[in-house]
């Protein structure tokens, strides 16, 4: 009678996300490649190098524009994309864990609706005292206000239920809708520059979105990568988790206020992006299973991945940009169709 | 064997908003013993469990678990002595059965641990015993309903806890499975001296396999002790409403009992 270890799933597991990082950043170097003026990759390389060790008498040898293109223009950029990317992915994961939804995304709260809502007011009244960071800033505060709304209409006697939340969620969404809805009817002349920032991109994003976004991400990784088991023990149900040891109340508590801070500054800094935050668990889900411990660092890396492939797409292959929000469901949709049906398929041909 | 385990409840009152569930039950459960709990629908079994298991807080007394109040324990320490396998389950994740049994050990893996050789040798053990070798890796959403039921008691098995709550644990399974889950409880009860305390539904399963019997009604102890003793017709008759005949059963285990209807009729 010999003991079956499942290592096969294991490792396997280990070698996609593995895959996955190596892609990552190979999609990172080669979009920096990529663009109006083409940068040799071996050059990106050499000026990402010596940025990090400093060398700056290796810098000037190098034709003059490309470090100033790579280092302020383009990495920045990149990167946000790439951050937001794995913020949204790895929440949504989280909150279809929560919520035991399959169907929720991390703006199923009504968080990206207090972000628009919040946006479209600052966009509206002219509001600019913080220059470029007053737009931002408010879709931040518009997030957490919706949170906080939510969360307090959905609890009875400190329990929160799954369908109390997706109920509080989509109520608050839809009056906050309404309220978008007004302020575009009122903003006349600046109304296509809400509607532009509601189908989100990553144009002249800077260092300083690079550090505030890869800041709250990593932290928002360590609390997910902490709690993931917990998360697949939730899944059984509330008295079995509560059974087995797990403090269910605090641990969904912790992640749902963790997640929705990820999305909220994720969201601030690039306006609303769908469909990564729905999709990307999934796939991830086909190729990996319902594991948390493995499925968040992948739908971490698979968002990264899908945004920077789409951000990428709009500013250097294509002749016009487009909303980046359009792209990512253009390009994921159709590859999410292809693994659906190829898994569908295996699993009929394969028993 | 000679477990020093006990758990006591020491007047516990709950109540669902203004709508009182368990009213005053102070009851021992005796260690090493198969114990069902019977009562109509509604009458606060569920609940009880969910308050012995520490999952819910009662509005007054206490649950005793090896002299210590349930809840001042560390929930950790309770899922080692303590499993439960609750009336309804819900999955809507593809994890395999393997995995669902697996996390069975949780109470014992340390955070950012991986499951010991011992861990995997439980749940292989477990699995076998329970017949669920072949469906070991299949995805637990994609087997019926009484396949999922032998997972979730299987899956708290595998915690291997001195004390097993089960409520309705066999409500979809066909007769053969339930016996044969009743009787590798039974088993464990008498070999390895652990306690089971049972919901049960069907009086004659109580009948075949519990040692006592606690018998609930309008969230109070009506009866209790002695299976034979407690399920008497008298009892029955107070309890459920129903007119039967208690009958000793020479050949089989114990004694059978048959329902002649309804007692206002």
């Amino acid at each position: 009678m010999g003991e079956t270890l499942p290592g096969v799933s294991g490792t396997e597991g280990l070698r996609i996300i593995l895959f996955l990082s190596v892609a990552l950043v190979v999609a990172v170097v080669l979009s920096t490649a990529m663009g109006y003026i083409r940068i040799p990759v071996i050059d990106v390389i050499r000026i990402v190098w010596f940025k990090i060790t400093g060398n700056t008498d290796a810098l000037k040898q190098l034709n003059g524009v490309f470090p100033y293109v790579v280092t302020d223009v383009r990495l920045p950029r990149i990167l946000t994309a790439a951050i937001v990317g794995a913020g949204l992915g790895m929440s949504g994961a989280i909150f279809q864990g929560i919520l035991l939804n399959p169907l929720a995304d991390p703006y199923t709260l009504g968080i990206s609706s207090g972000a628009a809502f919040g946006a479209s007011l600052a966009l509206v009244l002219n509001i600019s005292f913080l220059s470029l960071y007053t737009v931002p800033l408010f879709a931040f505060l518009g997030a957490m206000l919706t949170l906080v709304a939510v969360l307090s209409i959905s609890s009875v006697r400190g329990q929160m239920s799954s369908n109390n939340l997706i109920l509080a969620g989509v109520i608050v969404a839809a009056i906050l809708s309404a309220g978008i809805g007004f302020l575009k009817y009122i903003a006349d002349e600046e109304v296509s520059i809400i509607i532009f920032w509601l189908m989100g991109s990553f144009a002249s994003k800077t260092w300083y979105e690079v550090f505030l976004t890869g800041s709250t991400v990593l932290l928002g990784f360590a609390v997910f990568l902490f709690y993931s088991r917990d998360l697949n023990i939730i899944s059984l149900g509330d008295q079995i988790s509560d059974s087995l040891g797990v403090s269910t109340g605090r641990v969904k508590k912790v992640l749902l206020v963790a997640a929705s801070l990820v999305t909220a500054v994720c969201v601030s800094v690039s306006g609303i992006i769908g469909f990564v935050g729905l999709i990307i668990p999934h796939l991830m889900r086909f190729v990996l299973g319902p594991d948390n411990q493995k499925l968040i660092p992948a739908s971490a890396l698979g968002g990264a991945l899908l945004l920077l492939v789409a951000d990428t797409t709009t500013r250097s292959v294509l002749p016009h940009e487009i909303p980046i929000g359009i792209l990512t469901s253009l390009l994921g949709g159709p590859f999410f169709c292809y693994i659906f049906r190829k898994k569908e398929l295996g699993r009929i041909h394969g028993t | 064997m000679g477990r020093k385990d006990s758990l006591v409840t020491d007047g516990l009152f709950f109540s669902y908003g203004e709508k009182p569930a368990i009213r005053g039950v102070s009851v021992e459960f005796v260690p090493g013993k198969f114990i069902g709990v019977v009562g109509p629908n509604g009458c606060g079994k569920s609940t009880l469990l969910d308050l012995l298991v520490g999952i819910k807080t009662p509005t007054r007394g206490r649950v005793l678990l090896d002299g210590e109040d349930v809840r001042r324990l560390k929930k950790r320490e309770v899922a080692r002595k303590m499993a439960l396998v609750p009336q309804k389950f819900f999955i809507n994740f593809p994890f395999t059965v393997h995995e669902v049994l697996l996390m069975g050990r949780h109470p014992y893996i340390p955070r950012f641990s991986t499951p010991s050789e011992k861990d995997y040798h439980i749940v292989n053990c477990v699995a076998e015993q329970f017949e669920l070798t072949e469906f070991l890796y299949s995805y637990i959403t994609e087997l019926s309903g009484g396949e999922i039921q032998r997972v979730v008691v299987a899956r708290a098995v595998v915690q291997d806890t001195p004390f097993l709550l089960l409520d309705e644990a066999t409500s979809n399974m066909d007769i053969k499975h339930t016996l044969e889950i009743f009787t590798g409880l039974r088993k464990r009860v008498d070999n390895e001296g652990i306690t089971v305390i049972s919901v049960m539904h069907d009086l004659s399963l109580a009948a075949m396999f519990c040692d006592e019997v606690v018998a609930m009604k309008n969230g109070k102890i009506h009866d209790h002790g002695d299976a034979r003793k407690t399920l008497s017709e008298k009892n029955i008759n107070e309890v459920f409403e129903v007119r039967a005949r208690v009958v000793d059963d020479d050949e089989g285990c114990g004694f059978r009992i048959f329902f002649n209807g309804v007692s206002h009729d």
